[in-house]
């Protein structure tokens, strides 16, 4: 089982929104970081067929995906970012039509449907119209027609948008457990969504892969780099001019904790800590996202 | 199935559709009332307002009674006769110049009056006095109407004598006598022309966005990952789409026809199209046979551009800009018979699929007229050129809007 791409470069007019990306996936979760713009969606509609890369191939246990085409769209299953949905289905009218769309039969399909509304906390919704749903509940019921077919691949782009806390703790647990002998391709700039679920990270910027690893061969990179200490509430406006400050801790009225990056320790009370993959994040794509 | 059965209850279930459902099928209730409104007669208790509406139909179905059935020759006598015994009576030229009660009295022998003047008028095409007619001399009618349409064929397809000798042998096929029953009038056709064309609107406006929609919202992107999304998925909303349409067009065009009947009765249907349009009318039709050619025709008519919205839906990623090409398209006959000449805009409307359906360009004025496509020894006529490049354009719309939602969407 590997979903293998090979030299992918796409274009739109003269911005390359993909540049030669080559990245082979194996069977658990890969998280493919990456700021607004780094090419993670379009990189993703590539791994769906829903757009041709320019240049490059993608293959399926080596077989290329458009030579499969139905085979591979019968064991796909994908969350795009912005779940389209037809305003007049409800929520159990969408399933149906998707279960239909995947070629389940019938039967096959009202007990997957049963499961998954239950799986997603949707039952008492199932009945109403998708348009009247919170955006987390939309986002389920988008989960939950990617998982309608049981896929051995599934894609999902940032899937927790709009998902509250909870909602993203048990989206993990549900991945994790389906993951297992599956590939799992989850884009995100949320980096908290995968660093613990994922077993493999792609790291994404101006649309090339500079990072790719588990998250502890990953990490390992920030080693000594990454520093802890508390400061006055004064002082943080010129610390964050001289230091790549990554996060913000109240501690009392006065006084905030500061985690930052930097080579040397700088700041004289300063603790090395163990550096997390949010910290790298921070590190490549800076305090801003682009 | 099952996917072609869920794809048309969502279109069934928008919004949307309802709407337009429901204003088509109020469009056909209006148009089978309207023309009944528009009917009149002069009144017989001498009364100078006209009568009108179902008052009318009820009086001339009176007036009538006698006449009613095949049309002989000595029924075009008798008409003749009262016409020039009336006109005589009140010192007038024609009947458009008598007072109410010369109306009454001629209103029996009103509706042939028209196509007499046709059968027996000089060679030049324009129509007969019949106030210089010799009852006793009248050439045989049918005789007389044969003649009549040798002679509209070399005026109006002078140089092509394959069209004038087809048009022949399409009379041929015309029964004789032409009959006659009250309850029939021109105008029921010409609204339900005009109905047809509500329902093409109507039906553009429910497929538009049958494509252009999952574009927009982004929909596609999911369905197209889906074991069915492609092309089983274009052949399927294609053909819930034609459904649909089909759905409505028989809805529409039962709910006027039944109410047509209603108002005008089943007798009338019997009446030969030649006595309510031309009597040299080139098929052998009778006004409820023609009503449902109209009908035919125009269902086919709105399936194929239907087919050609579903095409544009396909290539297009938003809803407005599918809708406004649609009906663009659908109303370019007219727009084009406004600035083209006649004897480009005859031929050049048939291949669009819309080019039978409109206000000045409905398929109704091809078949009661005499124009023919004429490439060399070959003369068609043009209802059937419109139709055949209707029909032939369904299948070439489906197979381009399936391959172009096939192609890649950014």
């Amino acid at each position: 089982m590997e979903l293998s791409l090979q030299n992918i470069t796409k274009k739109y007019s003269d911005k390359v929104a993909v540049n030669d990306v080559s990245l082979s996936i194996e069977k658990g979760i890969t998280g493919l970081l990456g700021a607004n713009g780094a090419g993670k969606t379009t990189l993703m509609r590539m791994v769906a067929d829903i757009i041709k890369p320019d240049a490059g191939s993608i293959t399926y246990d080596g077989v290329p995906i458009s030579v499969l085409d139905s085979e591979y769209r019968n064991i796909f299953g994908y969350l795009p970012q912005e779940f389209g949905f037809y305003p007049e289905f409800t929520v159990i009218d969408y399933l149906d039509y998707m279960a239909a769309l995947k070629d389940l039969a019938k039967t096959d399909s009202k007990r997957k449907i049963d499961s998954l509304l239950e799986q997603m906390t949707l039952t008492d919704v199932r009945r109403k119209k998708i348009r009247k749903l919170s955006g987390g509940m939309r986002r389920r019921v988008g989960i939950a027609q990617a998982l309608l077919n049981d896929p051995e691949i599934l894609i999902l782009d940032e899937p927790t948008a709009g998902l509250d806390p909870g909602e993203r703790i048990k989206f993990r647990q549900l991945l994790s457990e389906f993951s297992q002998d599956r590939i799992v391709l989850i884009s995100t700039h949320i980096v908290s969504d995968v660093e613990y679920i994922a077993t493999r990270q792609a790291i994404m910027k101006e649309g090339k892969i500079i990072r790719d690893g588990s998250t502890d061969t990953l990490v390992k990179e920030m080693d000594g780099k990454v520093w802890e200490c508390t400061v006055d509430n004064k002082d943080i406006k010129e610390l964050e001019k001289v230091l790549q400050i990554v996060n913000l801790k109240n501690v009392s009225s006065d006084r905030t904790e500061i985690r930052f990056i930097s080579d040397t320790q700088t700041i004289n009370n300063a603790s090395n800590v163990s550096p997390r993959l949010e910290d790298l994040y921070m590190w490549l794509f800076g305090n801003k996202e682009e | 199935m099952r996917l072609l059965w869920l794809e048309t209850k969502r279109i069934l279930k928008s919004r949307l559709t309802v709407c337009m459902i429901m204003m088509a099928v109020i469009f056909s209730l209006l148009m089978a009332y309207v023309p009944v409104s528009f009917y009149n007669c002069a009144n017989p208790s001498g009364d100078k307002e006209y009568l009108s509406g179902f008052d009318a139909l009820r009086t001339m179905k009176e007036i009538r009674s006698d006449i009613e059935g095949p049309i002989e020759h000595e029924d075009i006598k008798a008409a003749v006769k009262s016409y020039q015994e009336v006109t005589r009576k009140y010192g007038v030229d024609s009947e458009y110049s008598l007072p109410t009660e010369g109306k009454v009295e001629t209103a029996k022998y009103e509706f042939l009056f028209w196509r007499i003047k046709e059968a027996y008028g000089p060679e030049n095409g324009l129509s007969a006095n019949l106030n210089t007619l010799s009852v006793d001399d009248l050439d045989e009618f049918y005789s007389a109407v044969h003649k009549h349409l040798q002679n509209n064929m070399k005026l109006e397809q002078e140089k092509y004598p394959a069209a004038q000798a087809k048009a022949l042998s399409m009379y041929k096929k015309v029964q004789t006598p032409y009959s006659y029953y009250v309850g029939a009038d021109s105008t029921v056709f010409d609204y339900e022309e005009l109905l047809i064309f509500l329902i093409l609107l109507c039906c553009v406006v429910v497929v538009a966005s049958v494509f252009s929609t999952d574009y927009q919202t982004g929909a596609d992107d999911i369905f197209r990952c889906a074991k069915n999304g492609k092309k089983k998925l274009a052949a399927t909303k294609v053909l819930s789409s034609m459904t649909v349409t089909l759905g409505m067009c028989v809805l529409c065009l039962s709910v006027w026809g039944i109410a047509t009947r209603l108002i005008w009765g089943k007798e009338g249907m019997k009446t030969s199209i030649q006595i309510l349009f031309s009597i040299i009318n080139l098929v052998n039709l009778n006004a409820g046979q023609l009503m449902w050619v109209l009908a035919i025709c125009g269902t086919l008519m709105i399936i194929s551009c239907v087919c050609l919205s579903l095409f544009i839906s396909s290539c297009v990623s938003k809803n407005m800009v599918s809708l406004i090409l649609s009906v663009a398209i659908c109303l370019a006959p007219i727009v084009l018979g406004w600035i083209l000449p006649n004897y480009i805009i005859d031929y050049a409307k048939a291949i669009f699929p819309s080019g039978g359906i409109g206000l000045q360009n409905c398929i109704l004025f091809d078949i009661i007229d005499f124009k023919f496509f004429n490439i060399g020894p070959l003369a068609i006529w043009t209802p059937h050129l419109i139709m055949g490049f209707s029909i032939l354009e369904i299948p070439l719309w489906i197979i381009l809007a399936i391959i172009s939602h096939d192609t890649e969407k950014c």
